[in-house]
Parts: C-alpha cells; structure tokens; sequence
C-alpha cells in the first residue's frame, strides 16, 4: 500500500489536503513536520497542499524545498521532527508518489500507512493555533556534509576514485557537488536528459559512454528522488541491486547484519552469507522496513535497488550507499570490481534487443531505473540494460529451471 | 585496576607529508612523540594496563613500546575506531577508557574515569568547549550533561536548523560549542554491543548515534575551562601544538631535557657553541656550531647538526638532519635526514625526508626523498 498516482484523478489536491491534515492531527499542535518535493510542477503544487493541511491541525512544517527522500528521512531523525513527506515523479508509473515519513524517519507503507489514511474522512477542527513553516532552503550542504563525514573522507581522498554520475535533476547536481568537494575524488557530472522515465536508457548511455571514454573506475546512476542507484563496471556493466550491495558491503567486516526484500538473485545472497555476511531475506516490505528499523541491519536493500543505511537514516537513499561503494572502492580498488564480476559470472545471463525487452518489462512488472525484474515459478528474471550492445541482459541464477 | 586503549591506526592523510614516513601518533614532539605523552599520562592517572592498537605503519608503534612496562602494542588489521576496540575486546576486562592516539591534551583521565564511575551512563565522552565546532564532531547536551546529539564535522547552518527544531520538538537547553575531544569512557557492556553490531566501525559516526537511539545515556563531561586540547589535524596545527608546548601553555606536558632557563631546554649530551633565543628545544646529541642563532621558536630533534654560522627560527627540524654553514631556517619543518646546502635559504617550507636541498627554497612542500622513519638509526 502507498500512496501512488495520477494528480487530479487519484491525488486531488482537496486528498492532499487532507493527508496533510492527518499527518498534523497524528504529530499534534506545534509540533514538527518536514516536508520535501522533487522539481516538477505537480509536486509542488501537492506539496502545498499537504503543507497548508499540516498547518489546518496547528502542526509545524519545516519545508526543504527540492529534497531527495533521503534527505528528508534524514532530517527527521537529525531534527527530532515527528513526521515527514516527499512528494515526487514515480517514473515507472508516470504518476506522483508520496511518501509519509514518521519519527525516527522510517516510511509508512501497508498498514501504518493505512492508520494516518483512517484520519482522511474525520472533521476538520480548527486548532488553538494555525501551523508555521520554517524555510530551511540549505539543507542539501548540510546532508551532504553530514553524508561525506559518515565515511572515511580521508581513505577517500586519498585514492581518489574517479566516478560518472548523472545527477540529472536537481538537488542530486547539488548533492553530488557538495559531496565531491567534501570528499575530494575525482567526478565527472552530466546532464542533460529528457522528462524521467523507467528504465533511463539514455543516461545508463550517457554514463556509460562517458565512464568508457574517461577510463572512470565507477559509473553510477540514481533515480530522480535519490532512492535508488545502480553503479557501472568495466566487463560487467551495469549492476544488480544486489550486486551493488556486494559492493557496499566490502567496506565492512563479515558478520555484519543484512536486510534484502525479495526477489534478489539467489546466487548473490548464498555468496554473501558464505562470506560471513548475516543476510535476512523478506518476501513482505512493510514487514522489511519494521525489522530495518527495529533491529538496525547494517543495511537494507530491496530488489529495485533502493537502500537503507539505518545509522544514518532509516529512508531509502542511495547517496549513502554510493558514498559507501566509493568508500569501499578506495579500499580494495578493481579488486573490489572483480569480485562483483567473478559473481556474476556464476549466474546465467543472455542478451535481448531493447524492443523486446521493454515490451517484456512493461506486460510482467514495474520498470526500475536500471529495468525490471519478475518472476516465472520459482525463477527470478532480471533484466539490466546494457549500453555497450544497446539491449539489455537477461540474468539467472543458475538453476534446472532457468537453464 | 582499568584498562585503557589508545587508537593509534589512523593514517592522518592530512598531516602528509609528515606522515608518509612516519604514523601520526609518532609524530616527534620536542624530544618525545606524540603518543608517549598520552600514554604516560594514562600511566600516571592509574591505568595500569594501556592496550595501543596500530595499524599504518604499525610496526613502528609495535617497536616503539617493545619491552616497556604495562604497554601492549598491537599490529591489528582494523577498519576504524570501534572495530580497533572490537578487535582487542578480549584483552579488557570491566569498565575501560580509550584515547586517540594523536591529540595533544592534558585533560586528567583520573578525574574524568571517576566521573563515568560516578554517573553511572554506557559512555561518558570528554567534550571540549572551541570557538569554532565546524571542522570537529559536534556533540549537543542537555542541562544534566546527557548527550543528545551527534553531530559529524557539521554545516554551519546546521547548528541553526537544530537549534530552531530543538526549540520547538526537544529539550530547550544545549550548548553548541561543544565537541568530541576523542576521549571515552565505557562500560564494559558496549564490548559486547561492538561483538554484535560489526557494523558499528567508528565511535562518532556509528557507535554513539547508535547508542542514543537505543535508548543508552551517554553523559558528556566538559573539561575544565583552562584544559589544553588540539586535534593534530594538519601541519600548522602541529607547529602551533610545539610553540605552546615551548611557551609552557600545557600544563603537565613538558619538553625533554634540561631547562637551563625560561623557554630553553637542552639535552645534556647537546654541543652548543652557539645563541639561542629561546623558547627553544635542542634534542640529544644535537650540535650547533660557533657563530649559529637558534631561536626564537625552534625545535632540533635528536642527532640534528647545524653547523657554523647558520640561523634557525620558528622551526622544526626532525632526527638526524645536516644544516650546512650559513644556511637560513625559518618558519619551516625539515623533515629527518634532510640537509641544507651551505648559505641556503629554505623559508616558510617543508622539506620531505631524506632531501638533500641545494638551493634556496620559498614556501613550498618537498616530498619525502627517502621514506625512512626519524627513529630508524643510520647504519
């Protein structure tokens, strides 16, 4: 359950309202809600809607402009705030997604989610006082500081990774900026692409070509409200979730903890737990996202490649998984890359021409930025694009079946 | 009676070059290194059994403390703070303090240990008031001295947002000039929470957010207002750290050798046929020659020659390095095993290990030539 679709067909702006008056009415008079939005014109419309209805119930809004949902669940915990939202594009649906954040910044989905929409249909009350919202526009410096300071800035800089991104909307430009400066290694930034839609082909392109032409160590791309990321090696292209997450976990010592929501590769989760990392498998994301924040896994990760890193903040957010990589990069260098491709080559993978691909992804499931993946019985079927032949790869574990 | 751990694996990038040939903790320190002092101090103060756990160019920590007294120095292959404690968990037994490696600090540790004793809280952090929090971890407390927040190396407008969001969701009362001087105190439970929680790598990043939000009291104590404190972060840091140890500014810490009068500290087995101005520190086997001017503010480590008619002021110049005649030192850093050509001018510089410099130098930094440590001894 989430809060997904159309503006004006399934989100109004009298529901945004609405929701906005339930969030105020949960966290009570005066006390502290952030709000976030991604760049487009819809988001912001709704997130004045939902704003203007946090302030009906005499509740108090914090609002950080253009945010990356990692940004706001960040800045619950770091604030102390009771609740938060972001409104942003969902690519894959070409629809609006909002996202409701409680204390300490986890995201509400099932039935939590369906608690604050029971508060929908109540009487509106005016409170004692209407709500007041604080402006605080510089929050991406203050993420960003607070991101690069969460890794090893000084390993960091003095590798000097050299990485691609496409931080194609803002704030991720801003972001990923910051984050350059504060941790010193060396980043090539492009832009340019057209409105938003799963999967990116033309930035996965894009990255690509620029990683290749460069000779970059690392490509890496993330979606518009900064939730998920995939990153690009030489030889094995772009990655799996769970690849990238073989990537972030490097950085620590086997017997870390690790939370995975299905469907994920087989293979990757039977090679982590060989090496010692404690993998807990979900089928149920609401019951993932509870278990992330009660028993605070070194991270989380779900099979569209959103991650969690729960001491530093318990929304999805890639820009934390990506300072982890490079942070894990500068410690083992290409070996860390090998590793990755020594893996995959253990799973069965065939090429398929974009056409047919797109069309398979579009009738099975929702794309993600990087492609999609669904499951036939018991196989899991995942398919990455790949720019260097423009067509995408079909990957399998390697089982009877998917042989 | 406790055990106390000292951090000494860090790599201290920013403190390069010094610290291509040499780790941090070792640093010379007029006559010492940095971490004799801290370990000293820790002696002094009770803790009977100091566990120091190395890392980058470990072996030389390792050899440093072979054969000395309550001292166990050990090459670990750790990935940073809390996962160094982790690894040497099985040596501590009941409650435990740790101390970085690489500050400069005379903060009591027995005064402090007694207040984690008396306070009864998982973790007590030694908090420094400064002027300026931002390149430090900023740490928040409430009127009883609990820690509320944590705050890595924060964006100034940061301090302002928690500010306006404190006011208005907690408690109104923190002072925000406070930091993490890098000294704690645990409970002997934490060892067992790093055990279980590998992921928890670094105390300020990871342990201690995650102790607040597992509901752990951490209680900051302040140190007393005239308690010296400086973070070896870089090299001007280090300079200014030796000229307050020369003009007497940190109480308890105090230059090798003899003080043969206000600010001049001489190794007895040191040549001197020269004028020193001081505050000046000469080191053991040290000679300068007739018609030399050292000082104000200059520190000759061991086995350092400066010959006739030179002049050397505020600078440092490490082990076993060759001043030629008529040379002019000042405002820089030469490095061990370095030497200056005769009537050179090396000014506002740093001069990498064993450089051989031939002609004038202005404000520049010379890469180490050879990456041999000021302790090793030639031959």
């Amino acid at each position: 359950m989430r809060l997904k679709g159309k503006a004006y067909r399934d989100i109004t702006i009298e529901k945004a309202a609405r929701i906005g008056y339930a969030i105020g009415k949960i966290v009570g008079e005066k006390n502290l809600v952030i709000s976030g939005r991604d760049a487009f014109r819809v988001s912001r419309m709704l997130k004045r809607a939902i704003s203007a209805g946090v302030m009906s119930a005499g509740a108090d809004v914090m609002d950080f402009h253009e945010s990356t949902t990692g940004e706001i669940a960040f800045a619950i915990k770091r604030f102390g705030a009771r609740m938060g939202f972001m409104v942003s594009l969902d690519p894959a649906l070409s629809g609006v997604y909002i996202r409701v954040f409680s204390s300490p910044g986890y995201e509400l989905v099932g039935s939590e989610l369906n608690q604050l929409l029971d508060y929908i249909s109540g009487e509106i009350i005016e409170p004692r006082e209407v709500g007041w919202v604080y402006y605080a526009e510089y929050m991406h410096r203050l993420y960003s500081a607070a991101i690069s300071s969460f890794v090893r800035g000084d390993l960091i800089s003095s590798k000097k990774p050299s990485v691609v991104t496409a931080p194609d909307y803002e704030p991720l430009e801003t972001i990923f900026l910051e984050i350059a400066r504060g941790l010193n290694f060396n980043q090539v930034i492009i832009g340019g692409v057209d409105f938003p839609s799963y999967p990116m082909i033309n930035l996965m392109k894009r990255v690509w070509r620029v990683r290749k032409a460069l000779e970059s160590d690392i490509g890496v791309l993330v979606s518009p409200e900064g939730s998920s990321i995939t990153v690009a090696i030489e030889h094995a292209g772009f990655l799996l979730p769970e690849e990238v997450l073989q990537l972030v976990l490097e950085k620590y010592t086997p017997g870390v903890k690790v939370n995975v929501l299905n469907p994920v590769s087989k293979t990757i989760i039977e090679h982590l737990e060989k090496n010692g990392y404690r993998v807990k498998v979900f089928n149920d994301e609401e019951k993932f996202l509870l278990d992330t924040r009660r028993e605070r896994p070194t991270i989380s990760m779900n099979s569209r490649g959103e991650f969690i890193t729960p001491i530093f903040s318990l929304g999805y957010d890639a820009i934390t998984a990506f300072v982890q990589v490079l942070e894990a990069f500068s410690e083992k260098g290409s070996k860390l890359l090998q590793d990755v491709s020594a893996t995959r080559d253990q799973m069965v993978y065939e090429f398929i021409d974009a056409a047919t691909a797109l069309r398979i992804c579009s009738e099975k499931t929702e794309p993600t930025p990087w492609g999609c993946r669904f499951t036939i019985g018991s196989t899991l079927y995942s398919l990455v694009y790949n720019p260097e032949v423009d067509g995408f790869i079909k990957i399998t574990d390697r089982t009877p079946e998917a042989s | 009676m406790p055990t106390a751990v000292v951090l000494a694996g860090g790599v201290g990038s920013r403190l390069a070059p010094l610290t291509r040939v040499i780790p941090k903790p070792l640093v010379p320190f007029a006559g010492s290194s940095l971490i004799d002092y801290i370990v000293e101090s820790l002696k002094s103060s009770g803790f009977s059994e100091v566990v120091v756990t190395a890392r980058y160019l470990g072996e030389q920590i390792v050899k440093h403390f072979r054969g000395v007294n309550g001292v166990r120095a050990l090459l670990i292959d750790s990935k940073d703070t809390a996962d160094a404690v982790r690894l040497v968990s099985g040596l501590i037994k009941g409650d435990f303090l740790v101390s970085m490696g690489d500050v400069v600090s005379n903060i009591p540790f027995n005064t402090f240990y007694k207040y984690h004793l008396d306070h009864g809280g998982i973790a007590s952090i030694v908090l420094k008031e400064v002027d300026n929090p931002l390149p430090y971890g900023l740490v928040y407390v409430d009127s009883n001295s609990n820690i509320t927040l944590f705050s890595e190396k924060p964006a100034s407008l940061e301090i302002y947002l928690v500010s306006l969001a404190f006011h208005s969701v907690k408690s109104p009362v923190f002072f925000s000039n406070l930091v993490n001087a890098g000294i704690y105190a645990f409970k002997e439970e934490l060892l067992s929470i790093l055990v279980d929680n590998p992921g928890l790598m670094d105390f300020g990043r990871h342990v201690f957010p995650y102790l607040l939000e597992s509901g752990y009291s951490i209680k900051g104590w302040i140190a007393p207002h005239n308690t010296y404190w400086n973070d070896i972060g870089r090299v001007e840091v280090y300079v200014q750290a030796l000229w307050d140890l020369l003009d007497d500014k940190i109480p308890g810490w105090r230059p090798r050798g003899k003080l043969v009068a206000k600010g001049l500290y001489v190794s007895e087995d040191a040549e001197i046929n020269a004028t020193l101005y001081p505050p000046v520190y000469i080191g053991s086997g040290v000679v300068v020659g007739e018609g030399s001017i050292v000082g104000p503010y200059a520190v000759l480590e061991g086995d350092v020659v400066v010959e006739t008619g030179s002049r050397v002021s505020y600078s440092i110049i490490w082990h076993n390095s060759r001043i030629r005649r008529n040379a002019y030192i000042h405002g820089s850093l030469l490095m061990n095993n370095t030497e200056i050509n005769e009537g050179v001018k090396v000014l506002s510089s740093i001069i990498g290990s064993g450089c051989f410099i031939e002609s004038d130098v202005l404000n520049k930094t010379v890469q180490p030539c050879t990456l041999v440590s000021p302790y090793e001894v030639e031959g």
